[in-house]
C-alpha cells in the first residue's frame, strides 16, 4: 500500500543529523573532562535524548516508521540507568 | 505544501535545542547549572522532533507511540535531574562561586545527610 | 478509585499552560546559553509548600523542574518543604514569591 508521506528535503535531514553529532561530541567532551562523577551523569543523559532524538530524525529520514520503537525502548530503558548510576553513588556515600 | 514546511521548521527546531543542550553542558560553570540545560533543552527538542514524525507519518500508530514517549520522557526528566542533583549536593560537588545562597547546606531535616565533619573524616581514613 | 485530577476541562487548560511555559523556559536558555557573557546568578532557596498529596507533590516537582529557571533538588523529610535550584535568584523573598503565587496555586486547583 503507498501512503502519501509527507516530503522531506534531504538537506534538512542532513543538517540536523549533523547538528545532532556535533552535540553528541560535545556531550562526550563533557563526559571525558567532567570534573566530578554527578558531572559525568548528566553528560550521560543527555547522550541518552540525544541518541532519541537521532533515531527519530533517522527514522522520518529513511521513512521507516518502525524506528520509532527503538526511540520508545531507549527512552525506556536510559531512564533506569540513570537511576541506578545515581543510587550507586548514593550507596557509596553512606558507606 | 503545508505539513513539509511543518516537517522541515520542526525538525530543524529540534536539532537547535539539542544542540543548545550541549552547548550549556560545555559553558555553565556547575553541576546544578549544567542541569538546567540537559533537563529542559532536550525533552523540548525531543518532542519538536515527535511533532514533525507525526505530521510526516500521519498514522494513528505514530501518534499513539509519540503521545507514549513524549509522556514517559515528561514524567522521567525531572525525577532523574532530581536523584542527580540531590546525590550531587551529597557528595559536596564544587558550586558556582557567584551562588547567592545555599540553604540546603545549611540545613538538617535530610534524612541521614552527614555534616561535614564526619564527610572529611571519611575522606581521610 | 482515588481521584487525581479535579475535572478534564482544567486539566486540558494545564496541559496547555504547562506547554506555555516549556516554551518560554527553552527561550530563556537559549539566551542565556548563547549571550557572550553569562548573566546568571543562581541559588539554592528552601520554599514551604501547601501542596499535601502525593499527586499534588509530584506535579510541583515536574512543574518547577520545566519551568524558567528553577530545578527541583529535594524534599524534606516531613514534606513540609522544597529546595530549588534558580538560575536568577537576585531576591529570595521574590523568588519564593513566584513560585508559590504562579505555580503552586495553579497546582492546588487542578490536581486532587
Amino acid at each position: 500500500m503507498m501512503t502519501e508521506h509527507a516530503f522531506l528535503p534531504e538537506w534538512v535531514a542532513i543538517t540536523a543529523l549533523t547538528m545532532l553529532s556535533a552535540a553528541m561530541l560535545l556531550a562526550l567532551y563533557r563526559l571525558a573532562k567532567g570534573p566530578s562523577l554527578p558531572d559525568r551523569i548528566v553528560a550521560l543523559d543527555l547522550i541518552a535524548s540525544l541518541t532519541i532524538g537521532f533515531t527519530i530524525v533517522f527514522a522520518i529520514y529513511t521513512r521507516q516508521v518502525r524506528y520509532l520503537d527503538i526511540a520508545a525502548i531507549v527512552a525506556l530503558v536510559i531512564f533506569i540507568g540513570t537511576v541506578a548510576y545515581a543510587t550507586y553513588l548514593k550507596k557509596k556515600y553512606y558507606d | 505544501m503545508i505539513s513539509n514546511l511543518i516537517v522541515t521548521v520542526f525538525v530543524l527546531a529540534g536539532a537547535f535545542f539539542s544542540l543548545l543542550a550541549a552547548i550549556g553542558v560545555i559553558r555553565f560553570p556547575d553541576v546544578y547549572t549544567r542541569m538546567h540545560a540537559a533537563t529542559k533543552a532536550p525533552a523540548f527538542g525531543i518532542l519538536l522532533f515527535l511533532i514533525a514524525a507525526v505530521f510526516f507519518f500521519a498514522d494513528l500508530y505514530t501518534t499513539a507511540i509519540s503521545l507514549m514517549i513524549v509522556v514517559f520522557i515528561f514524567l522521567t526528566a525531572p525525577v532523574a535531574s532530581h536523584i542527580i542533583s540531590r546525590v550531587a549536593h551529597l557528595l559536596n560537588t564544587e558550586i558556582f562561586s557567584e551562588t547567592s545562597i545555599d540553604e540546603l547546606a545549611s540545613d538538617t531535616d535530610i534524612s541521614g545527610k552527614k555534616s561535614q565533619e564526619e564527610l572529611s573524616d571519611a575522606e581521610n581514613s | 478509585m482515588k481521584k487525581i485530577i479535579v475535572n478534564i476541562p482544567d486539566f486540558i487548560i494545564f496541559i496547555l499552560f504547562y506547554l506555555k511555559e516549556m516554551v518560554k523556559a527553552n527561550l530563556y536558555l537559549a539566551r542565556d546559553i548563547l549571550s557572550p557573557k553569562m548573566r546568571i546568578s543562581p541559588g539554592i532557596v528552601k520554599i514551604n509548600i501547601r501542596a499535601n498529596s502525593d499527586n499534588r507533590i509530584l506535579a510541583l516537582f515536574n512543574l518547577i523542574t520545566m519551568t524558567p529557571g528553577s530545578l527541583c533538588m529535594d524534599i524534606s523529610d516531613d514534606r513540609k518543604s522544597i529546595y530549588v535550584h534558580g538560575m536568577y535568584v537576585k531576591d529570595r523573598d521574590s523568588f519564593e514569591a513566584e513560585i508559590k503565587e504562579g505555580i503552586e496555586k495553579k497546582i492546588l486547583e487542578v490536581f486532587e
